[in-house]
């Protein structure tokens, strides 16, 4: 008989959830709320608040004058334990930093997105703050991003 | 001073023996102590001005520099007392004052004293609160070479190098106190042909080669000992490359550069800057695939093309690139087969008289040994190694090379053949000293080495005959007793 | 004839939309008992109207999938369960009265695909042949898992069965006839000075939680859901895929349906609603307002629909409360407690009955 009851005390459990969501869903369906009363996040439409410290894609970050941070000193490629960073370095023949990357190629494919990378970054140069979770593609080459697409946020 | 009088030091408390007149660092060195020093460099006169490398000596009231110290019988020598250590700290503290830290951009980071030191010593904050004195950064010395005043720390080994091995005097030390830089002497460039070497000598990231300047970190690079193919004096060189999988995906370069390898028999500390900067070929227009008429085709299409030649006579010419294993394999290939032998091999050069020889092959000696001659025959098919040009004329032509030349089209086949770095094997230079070189790189392409060519040869004849290199060597080596006893 | 066939293809679109329904309604319920939203994404003209549109996503879905039969199993079974499956189900919504019979020109006039006097006997013995659905299903895949699935429904359906008819048998003392029309009928009556109405409920309260329980394990769904266990246990449609696993899927809703209007028929005085007379409303406060007797049936047959949706609402409210059923539990339940109960019930009842009379 106990079991019996602890059963309908069960319905009635979910039956407040029920009514409860379906109220407050319903006032905020038609605009006359705010509170969704559930957990659900839309995704496309509605975002999650990322946190700060929360590691996604990489940036490349610019100097003042408009020149990448990077010196192409190859820390965040020796660091990286999945041996995604390529970087080709150059001579930059004006300015007092004599070496910048030619090419810096990060193959988000093989990322393990550890952040070593910008811990070792002597020069701040690179983060993960861009916070776009979004790396769907539909060829893998794709994901190997280069400094063009590394430095937009 | 060879054959000097044997005498016995005491350092760290270890015995030594050591001859007489050495120098303590050296000394020390040998027993397999390692005393700090940025001036001193075993292939130059000791300069004892960079204060690193003093040590304490019983007896003695203050330190003394170990590179300027003569050994003497019975001295008792500390290396690495706290008080040493102190003094070491100061020395780089010192140094420090002026160095800037660009070690991110800069070339020698990873394999720089200066960098080390610090690590064993210092790890210090700096505390001298004035600005870095600035001087000229990126200075063109000449032929590959870069200065940066700003990271010098005056050692004077270039000089030293310039004055003590080749002679030439180019650089000399301007200016005095913190503001003193290395500088060229007027209207001078250093054009000698050991340039590179001053690069190597560096202690930090002075002098930076332009050939190498900001390729490749240099803790991503792979050592193998080899030996320079370039000329017959055979100078042990070590090979530095970087096989990267996503690297080799965006470049091709998979050799880097070329340092020179201890060896006080053949070729001291240096090299010369055509063994150093010649290492261009291993990577760029290679011949990747069998051709035909300069037409790609299959290795099994060059073995059916190989058995259309049977019948004819043929001479093969063998090249003075070819290690003492494929040259006796291939000596004994051909007397199977009975075609005859002869010997090609780059037109002799310039000779100077620190390194370079005449002969501008490794492993002319080699053929000697084996009795292989350098002629001409007239037969109707030509097996020619390595060198294009030796080929005679209008004749069924089939070639066994490495790089690609212009008029391809008129070989009947060319098969791709591995160069030194990527394979192993021996040369005997102009002394008659037999060294090993070791495989650095896989083959490109489809290329093969000469031993399995040969052994590809001996199954498109028909013929057992197994490439073994290991059995060729120590058949080699019965020839070389023969020759050396002889 | 030609009546019975519009009949026919009326009353099952009906029966066939309001399944698609109980679908959306169990993602819906399911959702917000679990503080989500549930499918709301399936747009037609640019509407969406918080997932309206779902079940018909979901249908099309389930008609483009592949169809793809598995090279080792028994055809004719395999390709006849599904079939079986949802005819066995479907045909008994067609016994069902949704509305009070219709005299058109001195003609009776039942709206029910099947206006037959043995209207129960015809559902039970229907509701027993769907297992061979599931039977030939599990049989047919030629898969062992599948095949204990399949045995694992029979043992279940079989034993529920036993409780479900003689939960009945109650109901039938009380309301002597087969004629589900006539139970309805019967139900139509009030005491308590006109107010409470005698609807199975109130005269077999035993009897009907005994055949909701019972029912919901020939449903095999969520508490006895052992046949299925889809993400676990793995069940008899282990190896269908596509619209036929669809027709076990909708089957599965139908059977909820046939469930909810069993109920509503025997123990909710069917598709009347309270005070509703043969001429209309008859108020024990007194009032009373007469209608047309089509307007009677559209009020009946709207009402049967009220009372259905309130059944169903509550079948899923179970099915998403309660945790699985373990075999022995579940026989334990069925044979050791459902039986006996629904016996004691059947002579009590039955003890009473012979009392009054």
């Amino acid at each position: 008989m106990k079991l019996f009851w602890e059963a309908i005390k069960g319905l009635g459990i979910t039956a407040r959830h029920l009514i409860v969501n379906l109220w407050k869903f319903s006032l905020y369906y038609v605009g006359l709320s705010r509170d969704k009363g559930v957990v659900t996040v839309e995704y496309p439409e509605e975002r999650r608040e990322t946190f700060p410290r929360v590691r996604l894609r990489h940036r490349l970050l610019r100097r003042e004058d408009g020149r990448l941070r990077c010196v192409a000193c190859f820390m965040c490629a020796t660091a990286c334990p999945a041996e995604c960073i390529y970087i080709e370095a150059e001579e930059d023949p004006d300015h007092p930093l004599e070496k910048r990357p030619r090419q810096f190629l990060i193959d988000l494919g093989k990322c393990a997105y550890c952040g070593f990378c910008v811990e070792a970054c002597p020069e701040d140069a690179i983060r993960m703050d861009v916070h776009i979770p979004e790396l769907a593609e539909y060829e893998r080459d794709n994901l190997i991003y280069d400094i063009e697409k590394l430095t937009k946020k | 001073m060879p054959g000097g009088k044997r005498i016995k030091i005491i350092i760290d408390g270890r015995e030594v023996e050591t001859e007489a007149g050495t120098l303590l660092i050296k000394a020390a060195e040998d027993a397999g102590i390692y005393i700090p020093r940025f001036c001193y460099h075993e292939g130059l006169r000791p300069d004892g001005n960079c204060r690193m490398c003093l040590v304490e000596i019983e007896g003695l009231r203050k330190p003394v520099p170990s590179c300027m110290t003569p050994v003497k019988e019975g001295m008792i020598v500390r290396t690495n007392t706290p008080a040493l250590q102190e003094h070491r700290k100061k020395v780089l503290e010192f140094i420090l004052t002026s160095h800037p830290m660009d070690c991110p951009i800069c070339d020698q980071a990873g394999e720089c004293v200066l960098q080390d030191y610090y690590f064993d010593y210092d790890l210090e904050d700096r505390r001298y609160l004035e600005d870095r004195e600035r001087k000229p950064k990126r200075v063109y010395w000449g032929k590959n070479l870069i200065y940066d005043a700003e990271r010098c720390i005056l050692c004077r080994r270039c000089v030293r190098f310039l004055d003590n091995v080749t002679g030439t005097r180019e650089l000399g030390v301007f200016e005095r106190g913190i503001h003193s830089y290395i500088g060229l002497f007027d209207g001078k460039k250093i054009e000698n042909d050991y340039s590179g070497n001053l690069v190597d000598i560096c202690p930090v990231g002075a002098i930076t080669d332009l050939d190498f300047r900001f390729k490749m970190r240099v803790w991503f690079l792979d050592r193998t000992p080899s030996i320079c193919p370039f000329c017959a004096r055979g100078c042990n060189i070590e090979i530095h490359t970087n096989t990267d999988r996503l690297r080799n995906r965006f470049s091709s370069q998979r050799v880097f550069r070329i340092k020179p390898r201890k060896n006080q028999d053949v070729n001291g500390w240096w090299i010369c800057d055509e063994g150093r900067y010649s290492y261009k070929f291993i990577d760029e227009g290679r011949i990747l695939h069998p051709m035909s008429n300069g037409r790609k085709i299959t290795w099994e299409a060059a073995g059916k093309k190989l058995r259309e030649i049977i019948g004819n006579e043929i001479r093969v010419y063998l090249s003075a690139w070819m290690s003492n294993e494929e040259l006796i394999y291939w000596k004994r290939l051909a007397d199977l087969l009975q075609w005859k032998v002869s010997l090609v091999k780059r037109p002799d050069g310039d000779e100077d008289k620190l390194l370079r020889v005449k002969d501008k092959n490794p492993n002319t000696t080699g053929a000697k040994i084996l009795g292989i001659k350098e002629e001409r025959g007239n037969e109707e098919v030509s097996v020619v190694f390595h060198f294009p040009e030796f080929a005679p004329e209008q004749r069924i032509k089939i070639g066994i090379f490495t790089n690609e030349f212009p008029d391809m089209e008129g070989w009947e086949l060319i098969l791709p053949a591995a160069v030194f770095a990527e394979k192993e094997g021996h040369w005997t230079n102009f002394q008659g000293k037999i060294q090993k070189f070791q495989k650095a790189l896989e083959p490109l392409g489809e290329a093969m080495d000469e031993g399995r060519i040969g052994e590809f040869f001996a199954g498109a004849f028909g013929i057992e005959l197994p490439w073994d290199r290991q059995e060729m060597e120590r058949e080699f080596l019965k020839e070389y007793k023969k020759w050396s006893g002889s | 004839m030609v009546w019975v066939i519009i009949k026919a293809v009326v009353i099952f679109t009906w029966a066939l939309i309001t399944v698609l329904y109980i679908t959306l309604l169990e993602r819906k319920e399911s959702a917000l008992i679990q503080d989500r939203i549930g499918a709301n994404r399936a747009e037609v003209l640019g509407l969406r109207l918080n997932g309206l549109f779902q079940p018909f996503a979901d249908a099309l879905k389930m008609f483009f999938k592949e169809d793809y039969i598995p090279p080792f199993v028994d055809r004719p079974f395999y390709l006849a369960a599904p079939i079986l499956s949802l005819v066995f189900a479907l045909v008994p919504i067609g016994a069902i009265p949704l509305a009070d019979k219709l005299s058109i020109d001195g003609r009776e006039f039942s709206i029910s695909v099947i206006g037959s006097n043995v209207g129960l006997v015809l559902i039970l013995s229907l509701l027993s042949l769907g297992i061979y659905g599931v039977v030939l299903g599990g049989y047919g895949s030629r898969n062992k898992y599948g095949l204990v699935g399949g045995m694992r429904a029979t043992a279940q359906v079989i034993s529920y069965e036993v409780a479900l008819g003689l939960s009945l048998v109650g109901v039938l003392l009380v309301y002597p006839s087969l004629n589900l029309n006539e139970i309805v009928y019967m139900q139509n009556r009030y005491v308590l000075g006109g107010w409470v109405p005698l609807w199975g409920i109130i005269l077999q309260p035993l009897a009907a939680i005994l055949f909701l329980i019972a029912g919901m394990a020939e449903n095999k769904r969520v508490p006895f859901d052992l046949p299925e266990g889809e993400s676990e246990i793995i069940g008899y449609f282990l190896e269908y895929s596509g619209m036929k696993f669809g027709m076990f899927f909708v089957a599965d809703f139908v059977e909820v349906l046939l469930l909810a209007a069993l109920f509503t028929t025997f123990f909710l005085g069917g598709y009347n609603p309270p005070y509703l007379f043969q001429d209309g409303f008859h108020f024990p406060w007194g009032g009373a307002l007469l209608l047309s007797p089509v307007w009677i049936r559209v009020i009946q047959f709207i009402t049967f629909n009220i009372k259905l949706w309130i059944v169903v609402w509550f079948l899923l409210l179970v099915r998403w409360t309660y945790p699985r059923y373990r075999f022995d539990q579940l026989m334990d339940l069925g044979w050791k407690n459902l039986i006996p109960l629904s016996i004691l019930n059947i002579i009590i009842t039955a003890g009473i009955m012979a009392v009054i009379k």
